[in-house]
């Protein structure tokens, strides 16, 4: 039963990756591009040399994380459209903790940066969560609408209270973390480092979650019939709360690994598609936590492959981001012919 | 008498699963033409072939005498063959006419004017002694009400042969009577009527044929003259099927909830008001009425998803009145939900995770904040062999169930909590026959244990074969308390309907 779901989920992303690939032929045919060309350098930049692959790994983590943000708010039924936000949140947290207690050990820091972290971005997750629980305020609008307020409330934090004098600062930039603030480099000369195996290692830990603690299967209830769940005595709205925390603190553990593992600083706006992105890899994946890694790795193969298309195969980067919108249509439609049907009903 | 129906080698199979199995099965012209079976015996796949909704995978279809193909409900149409679904396919904020009238191919003007029809669904009304006010809206009217609009829809698109699936399911037995005395009507108007259930008295009271499927193949079909309806019930089931055991109250009576002028009602709960009773240990106390009469309002304050405006419920020598829906549960409180399918089943989910559900949080399922899935399993297979669950496996997603077996898994589920109060509600609606007596004894084991239930149906007879004491509910309140004994059918019908 579950492998035919899993085998049946694969097949899908399959077809979305054919029925995308298959949509930029005909785009870059269009454009009177050299096919042959644009794909080689698309494969070439995605995993061609161990350079351009330690970048297509290097950009999955963020990627895991936020499509394990959607999915785990989704499994409590809640719409969590504000990763955005909570990863900007989580990002200024860290960069702040670091800022303003430089004497404190690097160690430390690290440590206290991803909690931070996670703290953010959680309290930015929460708010919407309790307008819902608590005034059926629609989650989808709320979250949506608070990253626009992450972004510029952030703005604020760089240019006011964290603005050092200079070109830096004047470019939308807070000074940089402490040195010793950093994780391990994977790959040397990359910006590959230990980033990924948080990623991997939160996949597991929401999967363990999910499959075997009581309120993972509370929450789990909750997410397909909530009514049902109320009628046993599963508190459905702390349920709620909890999977929008999670969420929101996965959201923010990514957006402080960014700047503690790659940028070392908080630039405004640095990550403008990452909770975008977690969506369509949320959906890819079918909401299944396992599969997050492998939809991720397909995009961001997308995304790194862009890179090097873009400077040597005489294609602008837009093109890729067609195709991601592509997916994302394409992912959305239900019902694929091999899919199934919709489940027939046995009647007398 | 000649036959107008006749279904030859009929084959139809889902998966690998025969939904219905090679049935010849002739219908005669002006019969009452009963099919019975349990559920998922195949009546209404073969009844959706018949209307065109599912095409068979083999077998010919005759209509008086003439081969014919039946693609889609409007070529049955089309033929005179009719049905009313045991779901009503109205539109509730259109008028009665409007509904009728809704779909039929336009008469060659561009304005929909339902007006224009009145006349015709007036001689049909009168015809047939079905009198609805045709300006009252759908959402106004009771369900035997909305009955009669389905049948006046089929009728005036010229049905000869009227379908009907489960009609009696909804209706209390006034609206039954009724709905009899129309397909009597129907029958010296030259219909003919297939009727669709599975209540043997129904059945034995208002058929001329009976036909009997098991398993998707027919059994027989039978002159009601020839059998009983013990017969009937063999033809079901494939076994005799014993009456329930009632045992009597023991002597002792100490109460087990009782219910002190309980005042309660929203936006979406019907108000009741003023309701007071008890209900003892080891007493099975039934709730009557016609649906809507604030049946389910009751049935949510007790088990704590609606809260009350006055009044107090104990229950076991403790004021619940404020606790939540778990801490009642923790309590001794079961509760089997009118709706099964939203408010009992995670549906999607397999039926190990709907049965440990209520339970999670408890040894041995909770083993250090996890659950272990190891005790799930044991409990979920006992619970599928105790209460014979037909499923593929515990990890069967319980919406591939048929009705009786989602039943059994919520009544499963609820039993096995051991809990001192059981609160059901329409426990065996849509349920077929073997599972409705198991879910019936379920419930008498429940009672004989020391336990207290108390049964909320619209099934009157099952009211009444399982109740000590029964409750009828009136717009609101209590219209009257009577013990079982003096609970005769016209007395419980009156206080049904507030005229006690």
């Amino acid at each position: 039963m579950k492998k035919k779901k899993i085998i049946s989920t694969v097949t899908i992303a399959a077809f979305v990756a054919v029925c995308a690939l298959g949509i930029s032929i005909i785009m870059l045919l269009i454009a009177h591009k050299d096919i042959g060309l644009a794909f080689s350098k698309l494969i070439q930049g995605a995993v061609g040399n161990k350079m351009n692959f330690a970048r297509t790994i290097r950009m999955m983590a963020p990627l895991i994380m936020m499509a394990l943000t959607f999915s785990v708010a989704f499994r409590g039924q809640m719409f969590n459209a504000g990763g955005q936000g909570q990863f900007y949140l989580g990002a200024v947290s860290a960069t702040a903790v670091s800022l303003m207690f430089p004497a404190l050990p690097a160690w430390l820091l690290l440590i206290l940066g991803i909690i931070a972290g996670m703290v953010g971005g959680m309290l930015w997750a929460l708010i919407p969560a309790v307008l819902k629980v608590r005034f059926r305020c629609s989650e989808v609008v709320t979250t949506l609408m608070f990253n626009y307020i992450a972004v510029y409330f952030t703005e604020f934090l760089v240019r006011v209270p964290f603005y050092v004098p200079g070109a830096v600062g004047e470019s939308g930039s807070t000074a940089n973390i402490p040195d010793g603030v950093s994780l391990t480099t994977l790959i040397k000369g990359s910006e590959l480092t230990t980033e990924i195996l948080f990623a991997l290692a939160a996949t597991a830990m929401v999967w363990y979650w999910s499959k075997w603690m009581v309120s993972g299967y509370e929450t789990e209830i909750v997410g397909v019939n909530p009514v049902a769940a109320r009628y046993t005595g599963v508190p459905v709205k702390s349920r709620q709360l909890l999977a929008m925390g999670i969420s929101g603190a996965i959201a923010g553990a990514g957006g402080a690994l960014e700047i503690i593992g790659v940028f070392h600083r908080f630039v405004i706006d640095f990550a403008p598609s990452v909770g975008f992105d977690g969506i369509v890899i949320s959906l890819m994946a079918g909401n299944s936590f396992p599969l997050i890694p492998v939809a991720a790795f397909f995009l961001s193969c997308l995304q790194s492959g862009a890179k090097t298309m873009e400077m040597f195969g005489k294609v602008p980067r837009s093109l890729v981001d067609v195709m991601i919108g592509i997916i994302i249509v394409v992912v959305t439609v239900k019902r694929l012919p091999f899919a199934g049907r919709g489940r027939k009903q046995k009647k007398a | 008498m000649n036959e107008i129906i006749k279904l030859e080698k009929i084959e139809k199979h889902f998966g690998n699963v025969y939904a219905n199995k090679d049935i010849n099965l002739t219908i005669m012209r002006g019969d009452v033409h009963s099919i019975v079976g349990e559920n998922g015996a195949g009546k209404s796949t073969l009844m959706n072939i018949l209307y065109g909704m599912v095409s068979p995978d083999a077998g010919n279809i005759y209509y008086e005498g003439k081969k014919i193909e039946i693609k889609s409900p409007h070529d049955a149409i089309a033929l005179g063959i009719g049905m009313v679904h045991q779901h009503f396919m109205l539109v509730p904020s259109f008028t009665v006419m409007e509904n009728i009238v809704l779909g039929l191919p336009p008469r060659g003007e561009k304005i929909w004017r339902p007006e224009r029809f009145r006349s015709e669904i007036t001689a049909i009304m009168n015809d047939f002694g079905l009198q609805v006010d045709l300006d009252t809206r759908i959402e106004n009217l009771s369900v035997g009400m909305k009955q009669r609009v389905e049948i006046l829809k089929i009728l005036y698109r010229g049905a000869r042969v009227i379908i009907l699936d489960e009609p009696t399911a909804i209706l209390t037995p006034q609206e039954t009577q009724e709905l009899f005395s129309t397909i009597r009507l129907l029958i010296r108007n030259d219909h003919t009527v297939i009727f669709i259930s599975h209540k043997l008295r129904e059945v034995m009271e208002i058929s001329d044929k009976i036909s009997a499927l098991r398993d998707g193949v027919l059994i027989d079909t039978v002159k009601r003259e020839d059998v009983s309806a013990k017969d009937v019930a063999y033809m079901m089931i494939g076994r005799e099927l014993e009456p329930l055991q009632r045992t009597g109250m023991d002597g002792e009576k100490e109460i087990c909830l009782q219910v002190a002028d309980l005042k309660a009602g929203d936006t979406t709960h019907a108000a009741i008001e003023n309701i007071s009773f008890c209900l003892h240990k080891g007493e099975i106390l039934g709730v009557a009425g016609v649906e809507g009469n604030g049946q389910s309002t009751l049935v949510d304050t007790i088990v704590g998803a609606l809260g009350t405006d006055s009044g107090n419920i104990v229950f076991d020598g403790e004021d619940i009145t404020d606790c939540s829906i778990g801490e009642r549960m923790e309590k001794g409180i079961g509760h089997i939900p009118e709706d099964r399918m939203t408010e009992g089943l995670a549906l999607p989910l397999s039926a190990e995770k709907n049965l440990i559900l209520g339970i999670q949080r408890k040894e041995p399922i909770r083993k250090k904040g996890r659950i272990n899935w190891k005790e799930a399993e044991r409990i979920s297979e006992e619970l599928i062999q105790a209460f014979s669950v037909k499923i593929k496996s515990r990890k069967e997603s319980v919406a591939n169930l048929s009705g009786g077996n989602m039943q059994k898994i919520v009544v499963a589920r609820e039993l096995n909590r051991e809990p001192k109060l059981v609160i059901a509600c329409q426990p065996t609606r849509g349920v077929d026959i073997g599972s409705s007596k198991y879910i019936r004894e379920c419930l008498l084991e429940v009672k004989k244990k020391g336990g207290s239930v108390l049964l909320v149906s619209a099934d009157l007879d099952e009211i009444q074969e399982l109740s000590d004491r029964i409750i009828v509910m009136y717009d609101g309140r209590i219209s009257g308390i009577l013990e079982a004994q003096e609970a005769t059918e016209v007395k419980l019908g009156e206080l049904m309907f507030g005229r006690g």
